[in-house]
């Protein structure tokens, strides 16, 4: 795949060297090993800058001045082959593929650059191997495949969000993502439409769709990662996070029109379940929980709720039609015994069950999700242009119920050359994504509003029979201020995400003097979404007086990129030059509109027909906002023999977003490399086959603040006035403050690039520190002065790590069998600095405060909260807490059976926020990724371990699960409950039916995230030539996150609850499971 | 020449894409800036009105204000769902971390906005009548948000101009002196800023001259009756239950000695008693506010923001969630169609409440209380001691015989107030419930109740007074108490007559009695913990501003 590319490259460049001061003219052909002719091979005259390269059937003809001269054919990827012209008129070539060669030439900022002459830390993906596991989407693929890059899933529902962090987190704000460059085009996304309606109690949820879903993987080329400053100080006030250039496929010189099909096949189940309380336990449970009420906080019940009794009530009515559905006599309360013989009969709320034990609710919502993904190209190119065209269709299924997502895309890249000094370019990509989400993860709610599908499947009763949607919504209304029927929710709400992706990225290219290019690049990126929701009458959002709640949320972002550039590249002698100069621009807009509408006669046209709605009252919103970046851009690369190297680059930023004082910011940097390799002392070692040490430092900036940040600004607030609506005008959340500046990061790195044993073991090691400075925070202030929070420019947070990736062929290249190993382990040391006081992150969710603590000399991802030692087992333990001995009789008493939390200040009389600890940090120490392939003639195998090791994970799910009141709870809460017979198995608190319970954030909540994982085995066998007309097949199977071992107790410890806040990574709450799947596949070449 | 008019034309996209330094201004579409403000009543109104719809949208939005001014009280029941964390004392409970919140930034930001209105209209330059009586507003709210505060926490930081104007965040505690200095001369410029009532100007829903001096008075009477010492209350309250268990029909009657609200020992209690005296009597023959001829016309729409309302919280029908509340969910439950309640009802008045009324004849019970109401497929009754008068089918609560009562449901062990159905559509759990924030009968009572401590005992002004609130009620008057029996009678019609109004808890307090009152019940009869601590005499303020306020000093105290 690599070669087509390059050829494209070679077949640009090769033009470049124009020929001049012929003398005589030498022609020939130029072959593989296998005899197929080579196009676009350069053939150079040696110590001169005079070349030519070969045609499609490999002919090339060049004027060589002497007998003496020597040509030099090379080709990326094959081995360069040098021959003495003599008298010879014809030469005939046969060049041998370089395995070891094959990533010769990587794509930079602004440009391309060998990858012998890289100054800068850089990291390729290997495409080829990333794209055997069959991923969806980039971002996911990318995990554990390069050193320095943590790649964590927000969550794991199909087309869900992925976070990106390279060499650890710089910032405070939301913004820790790597900046994504598209073909040359920087990729901006305005996120997501909202999934928030007016009136219904939702809270915007945490879920976040993957702005790169729109992509297709198997469209990529290559991707690489600048990781230091060198690398990416080009892309200036956006580098400071790292940058991603993905490369998409172009057509390639192979002298005829190729076609691909490419066809998958998945099926994903999820990876565990939960151990749940089951309904013998549960009512068990519950009837404790009761009586210790009584026993402990002297309430009173008239009857325990699992009491094996039969009652008698009067009329059912159902609540959706008001009509009198039966009267009934006698309906049965069951005793937790019942449920293990299996209960016949009629339960409350006229529900008639036979032999019922309970429910599984968690089975009810996951499914085993087929998946298909399918993508037809074709591509070619001949000496003037080439095409590559693709079209793919996705259709992923979730593990949930109900959540799937579709992608229809469709791209063509075409380009061609005119004059022979001018090539045109266009790259285009048209995606259609159709998301059906479920929520899952949940910032909170209050009531049964949007609890989250997860939430409810592990806390809803295991002793209520399930029921279908349609009849019946008593039983749902029963705990609905606490939740919501899970199964109702993956039926019957409507959570649709539709969004249409256009990216486009063309340029015209002119070669003004053999050595100086004019390239203007012109990019659009459009992105429309549009979520329509409904919860229908039978879900509590929905039900009277709302009777139906539709909701309509557009989003659309609209960015333009203009860059032109120039570039001076010339060989004199031994010394060679490339210059870059430009200008780039780039402006978008930004527009929303959230509808909504409530009273429906039904639920039959659900969100399609707001005119139906009988009650509109809900407002409307929209908002528009618009910024942009002006910059100017300078870089040169100078190299003596490719053994000094050197780089120095320039960025001047100019933005909207910032104040008139602060708009514009430059960013300087450079780096040395030094290739020992060509020096005579390790040449004489007679061991390495390349060595290279690299240098840089430089200066890269994050502007990671939304707009209009800086202004101060009246926002009008709805109101009324003697029963009339009035609205009026208040300032917003938060003051402007004009004096904002750039995030910058300060970067030094050190590298060492080593090959040896015939090039068959690559080594990398990376070194690196860097400090950023002026980080842009919202800083809480006292709510007393009117705002809880203010943008500020404050402390610095310092990065610091080691990067080590090696690759090895563990065989000759002429073995049969090939077996590559390819591995990469990475540590980054986090650290704030100059904040003075104590900060917080913002809420962890909703009434959850003040969890992240920002402190000098602590990483981002510091947890604070409170330690504890056991429970208390008798009340002599109480009475000796001094911070409860003041407390009265009955006070103490309620502490018995209670987790005991440690006093950890020089005030022993109370326990307060000063006797909060760090108890956790969710910064791995280091993570690694490991590949493994193997090759024996058509046989293909590879298996993939990927893991982290070190860091915290806050699971939230364990303090939400408080086992307070009617929710249910671990199967471990029930079998280690605390009993004041036997207090000491006890892992957790009494059962108490209570709102007295003392609920804080504690060290029982964090649990260790490391793991190790089988992310993907595969194997595959390729056919050449198995029918006529048909050039091969490669029929795979592989299977992903087979395996894993951690200690974590939820679904999966490679999770990120909060999304691309660094602040707050390493949450696990409600986060969409994991899944296991395995895929059949088959690739056919025409 | 072909490749020189291409070159050209491509770096012309250099040119093309550059433009000056305008292009790298913000420009801005959908709000404005402050200085974008019209000077004119037009542009204060904005500002004033964005103040007055603060209390909507933080204080009073999501029942923040209700569970602060309501669930902390003795009369108070409901499901432990909604009285578990504030109404059982748990002032600190994760799950109600917003309303602290709310209340505390809710009210500092009503002060920071009126900050800012007040340097608004003092650089307008129109009509100077009007210019002072936007001023008044500010003034007063300010003033309001600053009393609320004070009362739920105690000393408090204040905030003499906005961030804009120059003020530092950190703003250090005040003594409750300077804090109340501050108050009252807040009080008395909005006074003389302020229209009238019968003002042309005027305009209905706002405060008036006679709403500062009203807030006047109930400042005054915290102070007096926080401050003063040796005083005897008596009440009536104690255990829910028999020691057998069995629900206890009747309260007990508690006599205590109140005490001394800390903070408050600086101040005279008398001269207080005094100036809340002449304010309330200034406040009644002002003549801006009457009392409605009977109770039950406080509680009609048509009655809204007049005569005996001095401030009511504006609210919209199935308005968003700032505009319109679910007060009338809450207290009463939203119908359908039919007229059955389809969900809410779930906080009343105790029964113990509810004895200490006359019975049959105090219409606050007769026609305050919801008697029968259709829920769960039946008509039910309350108080279960009506067994009889349904069976009698008694005409005077309309009962036909056919309503139910379950003994084994906590849920009908409560009285609702039908005050909270004064809205202009109960089938919605959005509704335009008015919440009264000033009530003149409240003033009429605490001008019988300075009276009473200013003479060293109930005069015929404390009397009629009194007695004004009762006989419209057509409750018997009273005479013949002693200066204690008359204090304590005071409070208990206070609690009688402004019912789930915000104000049992103030009273508690500022009289002493809360830890009295609350720790004679300890468990209520629907397993809401009344037991309190000292700590909870004062909220905990928010550890926001503890942690980010370097001035503030410590938590209050126990928190």
């Amino acid at each position: 795949m690599y070669k087509k590319f390059i050829s494209t490259l070679a077949l640009l460049f090769g033009i470049i060297f124009t020929t001049y001061s012929q003398t005589r003219t030498v022609t020939g052909t130029v072959t593989d090993n296998a005899g197929e002719a080579l196009p676009g091979v350069s053939v150079l005259v040696k110590g001169t800058s005079s070349g030519t390269a070969s045609d499609a059937k490999g002919n090339f003809s060049i004027g060589v001045p002497s007998k003496s001269s020597t040509l030099v054919f090379s080709f990326v990827g094959m081995v360069s082959k040098e021959v003495v012209v003599g008298s010879q008129s014809k030469i005939n070539v046969t060049l041998s593929a370089d395995e070891n060669m094959l990533e010769d030439i990587v794509v930079v900022a602004y440009g391309t650059q060998k990858k012998r002459d890289l100054t800068g830390a850089v990291a390729s993906v290997n495409t080829k191997e990333m794209l055997q596991a069959v991923p969806t989407n980039i971002s996911q693929g990318l995990q554990g495949r390069l050193a320095g890059v943590l790649v964590q899933k927000n969550d794991g529902a199909p087309g869900g969000g992925v976070n990106i962090q390279i060499r650890g987190t710089n910032s405070f704000s939301s913004n820790t993502q790597p900046l994504y460059v598209i073909d040359g085009i920087p990729f901006t996304s305005g996120g997501g439409a909202s999934n928030s309606i007016a009136g219904v109690g939702t809270d915007a949820s945490q879920q976040n769709a993957n702005p790169l879903n729109f992509l297709n993987p198997q469209d990529i080329e290559a991707i690489e990662v600048l990781k230091d400053a060198s690398a990416t100080a080009l892309y200036g006030s956006r580098g400071s996070n790292g940058v991603v250039l993905i490369t998409t496929k172009k057509g390639s010189f192979e002298g005829r029109n190729i076609v691909e099909f490419t066809s998958n096949f998945s099926m994903s189940k999820v990876s565990k379940t939960i151990p749940m309380m089951n309904a013998y336990q549960y009512a068990t449970f519950q009837n404790e929980a009761t009586l210790n009420a009584q026993i402990y906080e002297n309430t009173v019940f008239e009857r325990l709720p699992y009491p094996g009794i039969y009652l008698s009530d009067t009329v059912w009515v159902d609540p959706a039609t008001r009509a009198n559905i039966q009267s009934i006599n006698k309906y049965y309360l069951p005793s937790p015994d019942d449920y293990r013989k299996g209960i016949t009969g009629n339960l409350q709320n006229n529900i008639a069950v036979e032999n019922f034990t309970g429910t599984d609710w968690q089975d009810l919502i996951f499914q085993s999700a087929p998946s298909q993904d399918y993508t037809l190209s074709f591509h070619g190119a001949t000496k003037e242009g080439g095409y590559s065209v693709s079209a793919n269709v996705l259709n992923q299924n979730g593990i949930i119920v109900n959540s799937n997502y579709k992608r229809y895309s469709m791209r063509a890249n075409v380009y061609r050359t005119f004059n022979k000094w001018l090539t045109i370019n266009t790259n285009n990509n048209f995606t259609r994504g159709e998301n059906n989400s479920v929520p899952t993860s949940s910032g909170s709610g209050s009531g049964s509003s949007l609890q989250g599908i997860l939430r409810t499947a592990l806390l809803y009763l295991p002793t209520t029979p399930n029921f279908e949607p349609t009849t019946n919504v008593q039983q749902n209304d029963q705990v609905s201020w606490l939740f919501a029927n899970p199964y109702f929710y993956t039926r019957d709400l409507k959570n649709q995400l539709f969004s249409n992706n256009i990216f486009s990225s063309s340029y015209a290219e002119a070669k003004i003097l053999p050595s100086l290019k004019f390239r203007q690049n012109v990019g659009f990126n459009y992105s429309g979404n549009e979520r329509a929701l409904y919860y229908g009458r039978l879900l509590s959002e929905g039900r009277e007086p709302r009777n139906g709640v539709a909701g309509n949320n557009k989003n659309t972002w609209y960015a333009t990129t203009l860059e032109s550039l120039l570039t001076y590249d010339k060989t004199f002698g031994d010394h060679s030059v490339v210059a870059l100069g430009g200008f780039t621009r780039e402006f978008w807009t930004s527009n929303y509109m959230n509808v909504s509408a409530s009273q429906f006669d039904d639920d039959l046209t659900r969100d399609f027909n707001f005119q139906r709605a009988k009650q509109s009252t809900y407002q409307i919103q929209n908002g528009q906002s618009k910024g942009g970046l002006m910059s100017f851009l300078g870089r040169v690369n100078y190299n003596y023999k490719s053994k000094y190297l050197a780089t120095l680059s320039y960025r001047r930023d100019g933005t909207t977003a910032f104040a008139a004082n602060n708009k514009w910011a430059n960013f300087y940097s450079g780096a040395l490399a030094w290739r020992l390799s060509d020096e005579k002392f390790i040449r004489n070692l007679n061991f390495f086959d390349d060595l290279k040490v690299r240098l840089g430092y430089g200066q890269i900036g994050n502007q990671s603040i939304g707009p209009y940040t800086t202004l101060d600004r009246l926002e009008p607030l709805q109101g009324v006035l003697n029963g009339v609506q009035v609205n009026g005008f208040v300032e917003g959340y938060r003051p402007g403050n004009p004096n904002l500046l750039w995030e910058t990061t300060h970067q030094y790195n050190a590298g060492l690039d080593a090959a040896f044993f015939q090039n068959r073991v690559n080594v990398t090691l990376d070194v690196y520190s860097k400090k950023t400075v002026d980080l842009l925070t919202e800083e809480q202030t006292p709510p007393s002065s009117g705002f809880p929070v203010k943008y500020v420019n404050a402390a610095f947070v310092t990065n610091k790590g080691v990067e080590l990736s090696a690759s090895v062929k563990v065989f000759q290249p002429a073995n049969a069998l090939q077996w590559d190993i390819s591995g990469n382990i990475s540590t980054n040391k986090n650290e704030i600095g100059g904040l003075g006081s104590d900060q917080y992150a913002s809420n962890l969710y909703y009434n959850v405060s003040r969890t992240f603590l920002r402190r000098d000399g602590l990483p981002i991802g510091t947890i604070i909260g409170y330690k504890t030692d056991g429970f208390y087992d008798n009340i002599a333990e109480v009475k000796a807490d001094p911070s409860k001995a003041n407390l009265s009789d009955a006070a103490q008493k309620e502490l018995l059976g209670e987790v005991k939390i440690l006093n950890l200040d020089d005030d022993p009389t109370q326990i307060n926020e000063n006797d909060r600890a760090i108890i956790g940090n969710t910064n791995p120490k280091f993570v690694y990724g490991l590949n493994n392939s193997f090759r024996y003639r058509n046989f293909t195998a590879s298996f993939f371990i990927q893991g982290v090791y070190g860091n915290d994970i806050l699971n939230a799910n364990l303090f939400d699960m408080h086992i307070g009141d009617v929710r249910n709870g671990l199967e471990d809460a029930f079998l280690y409950r605390w009993t004041p017979e036997n207090p000491s198995i006890a892992k957790y608190p009494k059962p108490w039916n209570t709102q007295r319970r003392d609920r804080r954030i504690t060290d029982r909540d964090i649990e260790d995230g490391s793991y190790i994982r089988l992310k993907n085995v595969s194997v595959g066998y390729t056919l050449n030539n198995p029918v006529k007309g048909l050039g091969s097949i490669y029929i795979y199977a592989n299977a992903s996150n087979l395996w894993t071992l951690t200690n974590y107790s939820w679904y999966d410890p490679d999770v990120n609850g909060l999304g691309g806040n660094g602040g707050r990574s390493g949450v696990d709450f409600n986060s969409y499971p994991n899944a296991k799947s395995y895929n059949v596949g088959i690739k056919l070449t025409l | 020449m072909k490749k020189l008019v291409f070159i050209s034309f491509l770096l012309g996209g250099i040119f093309g894409a550059t433009s000056c330094e305008d292009a790298l201004q913000e420009e801005v579409f959908d709000f404005l800036s402050p200085s974008a403000l019209e000077n004119s009543p037009e542009g204060a109104n904005f500002i004033l009105q964005g103040v007055y719809s603060t209390l909507n949208s933080e204080v009073f939005q999501y029942d923040v204000m209700n569970r602060f001014g309501n669930m902390d009280e003795d009369h108070v029941t409901g499901p432990t769902w909604i009285l578990g964390g504030i109404g059982s004392g748990n002032f600190t409970i994760p799950g109600e971390a917003y309303i602290r919140e709310r209340t505390w930034g809710g009210y500092y930001k009503m002060v920071h906005r009126a900050n800012v209105g007040i340097e608004a209209v003092e650089k307008m330059t129109f009509d100077e009548e009007r210019r002072k009586d936007f001023m008044g507003h500010f003034q007063f709210l300010k003033a309001y948000a600053y009393f609320k505060l004070v009362t739920l926490y105690g000393k408090i930081p204040l905030m003499d101009k906005s961030l804009g104007a120059g003020a530092d965040s950190q703003q250090p505690r005040q003594d409750l002196q300077k804090v109340y200095t501050e108050i009252i001369d807040l009080l008395k410029k909005a006074e003389g800023n302020l229209y009238k009532r019968n003002n042309p100007n005027f305009v209905t829903g706002r405060i008036s001259k006679g709403g500062a001096s009203a807030l006047l008075v109930k400042v005054y009477s915290t102070i007096a009756a926080s401050s003063l010492a040796n005083a005897q209350v008596t009440f009536h309250g104690g255990p829910a239950r028999n020691p057998d268990a069995s629900l206890k029909a009747t309260p007990n009657e508690i006599t205590v000695t109140k005490k001394v609200v800390a903070g408050y020992e600086v101040f005279n209690s008398a001269e207080y008693f005094k100036l809340a005296r002449d304010k309330a009597k200034e406040v009644m023959q002002g003549g801006e506010f009457v009392l409605f001829p009977t109770f039950m016309e406080n509680w009609t729409v048509a009655n809204r923001n007049k005569g005996e309302h001095i401030w009511m919280l504006q609210a919209l029908t199935n308005g968003n969630n700032g505009t319109a509340s679910g007060t009338n969910n809450w207290y009463l439950g939203y119908v359908n169609a039919a007229g059955e309640i389809a969900n809410g009802r779930w906080v009343g008045c105790r029964d113990h409440w509810y004895e200490l009324f006359e019975d049959d004849k105090d219409e606050r019970v007769v026609k305050g209380v919801m008697h029968r109401w259709n829920q769960w497929g039946s008509i039910n009754y309350y108080p279960p001691k009506h067994a009889a008068k349904v069976a009698a089918k008694d005409p005077l609560y309309g009962y036909t015989g056919a309503e139910t009562y379950y003994a084994d449901r906590v849920d009908f062990y409560k009285a609702h107030l039908t005050k909270f159905g004064a809205v202009s559509d109960n089938k919605t759990d959005r509704d335009d419930f008015h919440f009264p924030l000033l009530r003149y009968a409240d003033i009429v009572l605490l001008y019988a109740e300075a009276e009473n401590e200013v003479n060293g005992g109930p005069n015929a002004e404390a009397y009629a007074a009194l007695n004004s609130i009762r006989k419209r009620s057509k409750a018997s008057e009273v005479s013949g108490l002693n200066q204690q029996r008359f204090r304590s009678f005071v409070i208990e019609e206070r609690a009688r007559e402004l019912a789930l109004e915000q104000n049992r808890r103030w009273d508690l307090i500022r009289w002493g009695i809360y830890l009295d009152a609350m720790n004679a019940i300890g468990v209520d009869e629907n397993n809401i913990t009344k037991r309190r601590e000292e700590k909870n005499l004062l909220m905990p303020v928010p550890e926001q501003e503890i942690i980010t306020n370097k001035n503030f000093g410590p938590q209050n105290p126990g928190w």
